[in-house]
């Protein structure tokens, strides 16, 4: 009895209060399907070590002295093969730019405040809050809340796992399983198709940039870091309007110099871009041509 | 026999009332997702490490709200909270279980969750092309850079703030 109790109180929990939410694992299953469709919507990974290093290594001087220095399997920072000027990040902490954004940079500093501010949305956990979103919206989150088919069979499954249902029962369980695989699986694809039409294209929204720009500068002037942070706002001021959409989830941030000037002063740390990081930027993107 | 053990669930999102009757000390089976392992009864008893989604550990003994559970990788005693843990209905008196049924559960969890199964799916369902792209994502994953061999990374980490004048090698 006591034991019908405790599974009651189990599915209770998933089913009032605060939302259910997807875990860290479930949130880097969808990070890598997002990863694969980005591989998908341009012409792949760029296939250079060195450049990839070079950027994890820049990438990883901002996370590791973030206030979320860790996710479920590390950052991961990519480089993709696309003339477009994009950089994107998506949950569990996998992070893009483009040979087409790293043409348009002209120092290692403005790629820190590019990666600084992707850095900021995982820290701010937008992705995740989007992923969220979207798989409640598919109504799925009960079943992965649940364990899948706790939510659906309850104790009949618990009494076929312990094989007191015998054969029939134990058959309907796994047709049962096999059902919700399927909607799991549409969910998971729906989940990602919103994703690159919705972030990838038209980003968190105002405020979450702001916030995420706001962050990186944080992120870049800490005692462990010190890249210039003037360095992003070089970078977004130099790109076109029509281009500046195209990172591309930052579009119409008018302001968004003002807003990042503002957040430097009140730091009041300055910095400045120094030429032996320059030197080795160049260095390592000089393959791309311009 | 680990078969004829009783389940506990270990949920992360899902956290039930901790049992005000908990279940009696003695070998059980019990499968978790990601959850904070202690030396002792508590977080100040020292954190040990996090357990991974589907280890298997031994319960040994319930004090409180904590039980101590014994790792089955390699055989230590840690603590985790019983907060987390979900009892299957019949607990105790699970009789002796098959493979099959055993094979129901594992497949069961597997297919409600955003995890390998989905994705593979996921993949089977889009085709050659996705399975490329995702081929293509583990590539870059098992690439040097993006191992997570925190020594080596914090090695290379060192010389990379160094040699571009990062951190405490900034200006003053």
């Amino acid at each position: 009895m006591r034991k019908a109790a405790v599974l009651g109180l189990a599915i209770a929990a998933a089913g009032c209060g605060s939302p259910a939410k997807l875990t860290e694992s479930q949130e880097y299953y969808v990070g890598r399907g997002v990863a694969a469709n980005a591989v998908l919507q341009t012409q792949g990974f760029v296939q250079h070590e060195e450049l990839e290093s070079y950027v994890n290594l820049v990438g990883q001087t901002i996370a590791l002295e973030s206030e979320r220095p860790e996710t479920y399997q590390g950052y991961h920072f990519g480089v993709l093969k696309s003339d477009l000027v994009n950089a994107f990040c998506a949950p569990g902490g996998f992070v893009f730019v483009t040979t087409g954004a790293l043409r348009k940079m002209e120092n290692e500093d403005e790629l820190a405040g590019v990666l600084a501010h992707e850095i900021a949305h995982v820290n701010l956990r937008h992705p995740e809050e989007f992923a969220n979103r979207e798989t409640q919206k598919s109504g799925v989150m009960d079943i992965l809340a649940k364990g899948g088919h706790l939510a659906e069979v309850g104790g009949g499954v618990a009494s076929t796992v312990f094989g007191a249902l015998g054969k029939p029962r134990e058959a309907e369980a796994v047709a049962k399983v096999s059902e919700n695989l399927a909607k799991v699986v549409k969910a998971f694809g729906g989940v990602l198709d919103s994703y690159l039409q919705e972030i990838m294209v038209n980003g968190y929204g105002r405020d979450s940039e702001l916030a995420a720009d706001a962050l990186a500068v944080d992120l870049l002037t800490r005692p462990g870091v010190r890249y210039d942070p003037s360095a992003l706002k070089a970078f977004v001021s130099r790109l076109p309007p029509a281009k500046r959409g195209a990172w591309s989830t930052h579009p119409d941030l008018e302001g968004r110099g003002e807003n990042i000037d503002r957040k430097i002063k009140e730091r009041g740390v300055r910095s400045s871009v120094d030429p032996a990081r320059s030197a080795r930027f160049k260095a390592m993107t000089a393959f791309l041509g311009q | 026999m680990l078969l004829s053990s009783a389940l506990l669930l270990a949920t992360g999102f899902l956290a039930p009332e901790p049992s005000q009757d908990p279940p009696a000390a003695g070998p059980r089976r019990v499968q978790m997702q990601t959850a904070k392992l202690y030396k002792g009864p508590g977080p100040k008893t020292g954190y040990v490490d996090t357990a991974a989604y589907g280890e298997h550990m031994l319960l040994e003994t319930v004090q409180g709200v904590w039980a101590r559970v014994k790792r089955q990788k390699d055989g230590s005693t840690v603590f985790i909270s019983m907060d987390a843990l979900v009892l299957p209905e019949d607990y105790d008196d699970a009789p002796e279980k098959s493979q099959a049924s055993a094979d129901v559960t594992a497949q069961s969890y597997k297919a409600g969750r955003f995890d390998d199964t989905t994705e593979k799916k996921y993949i089977e369902e889009k085709g050659p092309r996705m399975q490329q792209a995702y081929a293509d994502v583990d590539r870059m994953l098992a690439r040097p850079a993006y191992k997570k061999d925190a020594r080596e990374a914090l090695q290379r980490l060192a010389g990379f703030l160094k040699d571009g004048k990062l951190g405490e090698h900034a200006p003053r």
